[in-house]
């Protein structure tokens, strides 16, 4: 492979160009998510009607997938950038192509598919159509049209690109484990993600696997739920939203601790559903729109 | 003859699920030939191609206009039409006026409803580009496609994926219409990385090699024939033959524009069960494998969209990812071996089955009972092998491989692998690697493939979800049509009566009669998609139905001796006796001396003669044998129709008729139901 673009490379040239397709910059968020779709950049803007383009990179956090940072393809914490375009473009394709060239990499050269692949958050209550991008086998993007949010059809259809910015990573600078990736330099030296994030991986691997305290989780998750109710009543979007990703991560850890039964799975992902759907509602037609959004739905 | 032209549609998408395309197209052929049928426009055929970007119509020989017809209007009732003096009215001349005529063309039209006035009118002489203007974005709305999405630019018409560019022609000018907020043009798109740019179609009859050039081969039979050659070809150069998958090359005809096959190395895992490396390789990449004899070679072969590929690029990615789901595969393989069956069959026992009716370990319980019930009888079957493979065969479900999305589809065959590894007999493995199979190898698998098939139709029935309309999420008719195919290739008898009475036994439940109903008509289908006769499968399904194999023997006599003409001869006399004797319950024999005609004591000697020919032929299932029997009365019936009057005053001498037709009858019934051959029609 002719270049050797490091992580932060592939993070900085991304941004570049999507901030040059007229995106703006955000930020991870404050609080653990499961992915970048649970950013309010993402939940919440694109539920109304307003133009929004933003790219951002997300940390997420995946206690199930956590392997002590020894499985070659599966890591506690990944790392995906963002893109939101509201509304889709009418080359939406082509303009993310564009930023896959702008990674120098020779499209016509390489076997790029766009492979059928619906997308679903049960948690967040938001499916969308749309593929994964293959390349040469490999997956390297979710690309959605989201239809539903929140349980809310959308006024305005976006498109979310979600790049796996490992795969990426390791597709350009040929190697065969996240742990590997040149993450950028130190003093003329490579600096590989392992570097950085072995010691974050071990210690959140144990925590989500052995450690964590599920009855604190319960607790939590069942505080968190309760709060979220109360503040969409008092008609307070944001904490009511934050209490949602805590409570979905609280899921994510015991579900990864093995604490939740198959059917007390469906049951607890419905639950946090129902809260993303009263926010979404909130944050769409205000407090006292009650009906108009129940009859949205 | 008129001028006629070719009709070109192509919608421009962004890429379309693979399993969309096909039933998008016929929706779309479908639909444009009703519009130009009902619009009265004559056309010559109507052809579809489709890529994962385009789906596209040819029809050839358009008429340029619709027909002329000559029809009439209908008006208002006479008596509004006319008064009192015989004259038009105002609504009448209103009515003239209205459809551009003057009074003098009114008329008087009488018919079932009354009368009424009316008017002669003139239809059609339309251009047929303006019907294409007016009905194109009608029918695009209806294509029915499984799922559905809306995008900004689509004005709230919804469709598989994006629309991106409509192309329509009719003969040289372009069909303009609007449509998903899109003008359509006369421009297409190449392939998406070999030639994006647009090219102007300036006729339909140069499209499909304009396309061509620009990397596109827009037609899927093209494009599967290329595939399986250059697989082939491939595979040749890799020194072995290419392992066929049917069901893989329809899917990346799907999937691609233009086909290049690359050729991937394995390195190991050649010890890994082929099953198993052949289903990771077909699941996760699409790939295809290469045997040599008999044994797979370490390569694989990638059918991509990129027609200027540089292999050494693509391959390497390729590679790692395979490898990288065989390392999960071995590891699995490994993890299981280790563990052994036996704890699986223990925790079968906490695993629901269906809810409401039992958990897996109730069901291998069942499963063994009914494959013992069933097999009871059949030569050669062994007990201990079948009474052991039902034992084994649903643990592999709980085995870490088949319960790994990719690998689901291995259930039964990695249980037969797993235990042969845990050294159980051949016999053995071979029932349990075929108990989803169509085409089990063995008794033992034939019996538990339908033993297991029963249970799951009757638990589905019973738990209130059997398939309705078009919706059969448990694939229950592809269940009872494989349970029918397994009797008939194996030549098991079974009852379906007796069958359902047992598993719904073993529920301990009852049910009225509708699993049995429905596996009935199930195998009355497949015997009709076998090709035998509609009416031939009704006349034996109607007293044969129960034993599936016995009725396949009845229909395999009647196609053998082939006497079309002769049956339906026999299904005219037929049709008479079961008319006449609808009402005699035929308690007793007829009183010969009651006889008065010589018709009479012809038909009742004849029918006497073959009486214990056709029982022991029946009981032997020669039914060939037995159907030679009943033609041979047929004069006698013939005679007695033609000469003997049934329904006489006297009442002796009518019931003694009707009870000796009802003895004919009787004979009959015990081969099929003639009365339900149809008389008419071709020779």
């Amino acid at each position: 492979m002719g270049n050797k673009f490091s992580f932060q490379d592939i993070i900085r040239r991304l941004q570049d160009y999507w901030i040059s397709k007229g995106c703006v910059l955000m930020q991870p968020y404050s609080s653990e998510v499961g992915a970048g779709t649970f950013n309010p950049a993402t939940f919440l803007r694109v539920l109304d009607e307003r133009p929004w383009r933003c790219v951002y990179v997300e940390p997420s956090k995946r206690p199930r997938d956590g392997r002590y940072g020894e499985n070659p393809l599966r890591v506690y914490q990944h790392w995906q950038l963002q893109v939101i375009l509201k509304p889709a473009p009418d080359n939406a394709q082509e303009l993310y192509l564009d930023s896959l060239r702008s990674l120098g990499i020779p499209l016509e050269r390489h076997d790029v598919r766009f492979t059928e692949d619906d997308w679903e958050s049960p948690t967040l209550g938001a499916w969308g159509l749309g593929w994964q991008v293959e390349m040469d086998g490999i997956e390297i993007t979710q690309f959605t049209y989201f239809q539903q949010v929140g349980g809310l059809d959308l006024p305005v259809i976006p498109v979310e690109y979600t790049y796996g910015l490992a795969r990426i990573a390791m597709f350009l600078q040929g190697v065969e484990a996240i742990p590997d990736i040149k993450w950028g330099e130190v003093d003329g030296e490579d600096l590989t993600w392992g570097d950085v994030f072995l010691q974050n991986e071990r210690d959140f691997s144990a925590y989500s696997l052995k450690e964590a305290d599920t009855g604190f989780l319960r607790q939590a998750f069942e505080h968190y739920e309760k709060d979220c109710l109360r503040l969409v009543k008092k008609g307070l979007v944001m904490p009511a939203y934050d209490a949602v990703i805590k409570c979905s991560h609280y899921f994510n850890l015991l579900d990864a601790r093995g604490a939740i039964s198959v059917t007390e799975r469906a049951a607890t992902i419905l639950r946090v559903r129902k809260l993303a759907m009263a926010v979404a509602k909130l944050y769409r037609f205000g407090p006292d729109a009650d009906e108009g959004g129940a009859k949205d739905e | 003859m008129s001028e006629t032209r070719t009709f070109l549609l192509e919608i421009g998408t962004e890429e379309i699920p693979a399993a969309y395309l096909e039933p998008g197209v016929d929706g779309l052929s479908l639909g444009i030939k009703g519009i130009l049928k009902s619009q009265g426009v004559v056309f010559d055929e109507v052809r579809s191609c489709f890529t994962p970007r385009r789906l596209t119509l040819f029809i050839s020989e358009v008429a340029v206009r619709s027909e002329e017809k000559l029809g009439e209007r209908q008006g208002p009732p006479t008596k509004v039409a006319k008064d009192d003096k015989g004259s038009w009215t105002v609504q009448a001349k209103r009515f003239a006026e209205s459809q551009g005529v003057g009074e003098s063309d009114l008329f008087i039209k009488e018919n079932d409803k009354g009368s009424y006035v009316a008017v002669k009118v003139k239809t059609g002489g339309e251009e047929t580009r303006n019907i294409f203007v007016l009905r194109l974005p009608e029918l695009l709305v209806k294509i029915p496609f499984t799922r559905n999405m809306k995008w900004p630019q689509s004005n709230k018409t919804d469709f598989a994926r994006p629309i991106r560019w409509i192309c329509c022609l009719f003969g040289d000018e372009v069909v303009e219409f609007e449509y998903a907020g899109l003008k359509s043009s006369n421009l297409s798109y190449g392939h998406r990385f070999a030639h994006p740019e647009a090219i102007t179609v300036n006729n339909p009859k140069e499209y499909v090699d304009k396309l061509r050039k620009v990397m596109v081969i827009v037609d899927p039979a093209e494009r599967r024939k290329l595939i399986v050659a250059e697989l082939r070809k491939s595979a040749k150069s890799l020194g072995g033959i290419l392992v066929e998958d049917g069901d893989l090359v329809d899917e990346v005809t799907n999937l691609v524009e233009y086909p290049n096959v690359l050729c991937c190395d394995l390195g190991g895992f050649m010890d890994l069960p082929r099953e198993v490396l052949q289903t990771a390789l077909a699941k996760h990449q699409r790939a295809f494998v290469v045997e040599k004899g008999g044994k797979l070679v370490p390569h694989f072969l990638v059918v991509t969209n990129s027609p200027k590929l540089d292999p050494d690029l693509a391959k390497p990615w390729f590679e790692r990812m395979a490898i990288s789901r065989l390392e999960d595969a071995d590891f699995f393989i490994k993890e299981d071996l280790d563990k052994g069956l036996k704890p699986l069959i223990r925790e079968e026992a906490r695993v629901e089955w269906i809810k409401g009716i039992g958990t897996l370990a109730d069901k291998t319980t069942w499963l063994t009972e009914l494959g013992l019930f069933l097999g009871k009888g059949i030569k050669g079957f062994d007990t201990k092998t079948c009474e052991r493979a039902a034992h084994l065969a649903k643990a592999d479900l709980l085995t870490n491989l088949v319960r790994e999305k990719e690998f689901t589809s291995l259930q039964g065959i990695a249980g037969g692998i797993y235990s042969q590894k845990l050294g159980e007999s051949e016999a053995i493995c071979s029932a349990i690697a075929d108990q989803y199979s169509d085409t089990p190898r063995s008794v033992e698998g034939a019996v538990l493939g339908i033993a297991d098939r029963f249970l799951n139709i009757s638990a589905t029935f019973v738990a209130g979800k059997p398939p309705k309309g078009s919706s059969d999420p448990f694939a229950l008719r592809r269940q009872a049509t494989a349970i029918m195919k397994i009797l008939t290739d194996q030549r098991i008898h079974i009852t379906i009566t007796s069958a359902v009475e047992k598993v719904l036994g073993l529920f301990g439940k009852e049910e009225k009669g509708q699993i049995a109903d429905f596996l009935r008509d199930r195998e009355v289908l497949f015997f009709k998609d076998k090709g035998f006769s509609f009416d031939w499968v009704d006349a034996v399904a109607a007293v044969a139905a129960d034993d599936p194999y016995d009725a396949y023997l009845r229909l395999s006599a009647f196609a053998e001796l082939d006497k079309g003409e002769e049956f339906r001869l026999v299904a005219v006399g037929q049709k008479r006796v079961a008319n006449i004797t609808t009402r005699n319950t035929h308690t007793s024999q007829p009183d010969t001396s009651l006889f008065q005609q010589l018709e009479e004591k012809v038909l009742w000697r004849e029918a006497e003669r073959i009486k214990p020919e056709v029982q022991s032929a029946v009981k032997s299932k020669n039914y060939k044998r037995a159907l030679e029997c009943l033609l041979s009365i047929r004069p006698a019936i013939d005679k007695f129709f033609d000469e003997v009057f049934v329904m006489v005053e006297d009442e002796r001498i009518r019931e003694n008729r009707l009870n000796l037709l009802s003895s004919v009858k009787e004979e009959f019934l015990k081969v099929a139901d003639f009365s339900q051959i149809l008389v008419e029609g071709g020779p």
